[in-house]
């Protein structure tokens, strides 16, 4: 094979199995970072090095968990490399507020910012759960944690869900 | 298995159910009840998460300064070319403006390897305020002369902002870089042969335009078309 035909048939396994998760990697590393420009540039460096690095992606079947990974480094790198405060759950950016808005549905709006206001231990596997459609087996891999400690993190992220929008979807504590 | 764990297993995940959970909830009407709100908060939870990504770059863009927001890209572009190329070079290659057109194009060679994600052969145009933030201050585009724009974002190349588009070209992606200072006496040739692509920068009035195609793009064609598309704004 000739080394642009080689670089072609990179480019073209690059564009059917990274490219299709690209809305979804930004996704998580939104609400990673809770920020859309920085979003933007972890999901940019992570799509480069993932081109960079396809050869070494033998399983295709294990792609996002590969992606999500080098996503999740990407935005530690980043965080290390501009050394960002962690923010007050309190103090909402514009963007964040205008996401929050962005929906007609009031009940969706309350449940973005109750998801904002969660911390990110418990924010990160209800993404990786919901978004992502990991199982606790993976997130626990993912997260370097036992799959009990996903479990009950899980568990608190929605109880602390469902205590915040509560009365607006008529679901009695009890 | 009691309330207590039985709610606490499925608000780990309300999708679960195994013997034990499904004879908890045929006994236990407040918990079954219980469960069918979880559900309902479930999917809320679902649409929260999954936002339209189109539209939240779109509000992302109109609220911030673009050069604000492109330097801060910048500071990671600089990060990753780190490890693709020596850092000085690309340094110097980036943040210094020059009128020596070996060093124009070896930017602009750079840059295209900055963007991977713009590479995408598709039929859908990039939003319109997108497009407007990246021409903003440069360029007029006259979009009937051109196939799908797919891809606009304001860059740093060799020093200075610029347009980088992508249309659609009949072999693929094509990358454009609106160069309205980069004042060239002639054509320069811009071939990537080892990623199978090739282009050129041709002179446009007093600036420039760099185009990156496949290899089998026809560029007569598509030079003509940029030259008649596009009218600097400065």
């Amino acid at each position: 094979m000739s080394e642009a035909s080689a670089s072609d048939a990179v480019r073209l396994r690059f564009e059917r199995l990274v490219a299709p998760w690209r809305d979804d990697l930004y996704r998580y590393a939104f609400w990673l970072c809770r920020d859309p420009s920085l979003a933007d540039d972890v999901v940019q460096e992570a799509m480069l090095r993932a081109f960079k690095s396809l050869s070494s992606l033998k399983d295709q079947a294990v792609v996002k968990t590969w992606l999500l990974t080098i996503v999740r480094r990407e935005h530690a790198r980043v965080y290390e490399r501009k050394r960002l405060d962690t923010r007050d759950i309190d103090d909402l950016s514009a963007a964040e507020a205008a996401l929050i808005a962005s929906s007609e549905d009031t009940d969706i709006e309350d449940m973005r910012k109750a998801i904002f206001e969660l911390d990110e231990e418990y924010r990160e596997p209800l993404v990786l759960q919901v978004l992502m459609g990991l199982s606790t087996a993976e997130i626990a891999e993912a997260l370097e944690l036992k799959q009990g400690a996903v479990l009950t993190r899980l568990h608190r992220a929605r109880k602390k869900l469902v205590d915040r929008v509560s009365p607006a979807l008529g679901i009695v504590k009890e | 298995m009691d309330c207590e764990e039985y709610r606490q297993r499925i608000e780990a995940d309300p999708a679960w159910v195994d013997e034990a959970g499904a004879a908890h909830e045929r006994d236990c009407g407040a918990c079954a009840a219980y469960a069918r709100r979880l559900r309902v908060s479930e999917r809320l939870i679902s649409e929260a998460l999954r936002f339209d990504v189109a539209s939240v770059r779109e509000r992302d863009g109109a609220s911030t300064p673009p050069r604000l927001r492109r330097s801060m890209g910048t500071t990671w572009a600089m990060a990753a070319s780190a490890s693709v190329a020596a850092f000085g070079v690309w340094l110097v290659l980036t943040f210094i403006p020059s009128g020596d057109p070996d060093r124009l194009v070896a930017a602009v060679q750079d840059h295209w390897y900055h963007e991977p994600t713009s590479w995408v052969q598709t039929s859908a145009p990039v939003s319109a305020s997108a497009l407007e933030s990246a021409l903003t201050g440069t360029a007029r585009v006259d979009l009937d002369r051109l196939s799908v724009v797919s891809y606009a974002r304001s860059c740093l190349v060799n020093g200075r902002w610029v347009p980088h588009l992508v249309v659609q070209g009949e072999a693929g992606p094509v990358m454009l870089l609106l160069l309205s200072r980069e004042d060239i006496a002639e054509t320069l040739p811009l071939d990537l042969p080892q990623e199978g692509l090739h282009g050129v920068i041709m002179p446009l009035d007093e600036g420039s335009i760099a185009i990156l195609g496949e290899d089998d793009e026809s560029l007569e064609a598509l030079q003509q078309d940029v030259a008649e598309a596009v009218e600097w704004a400065i």
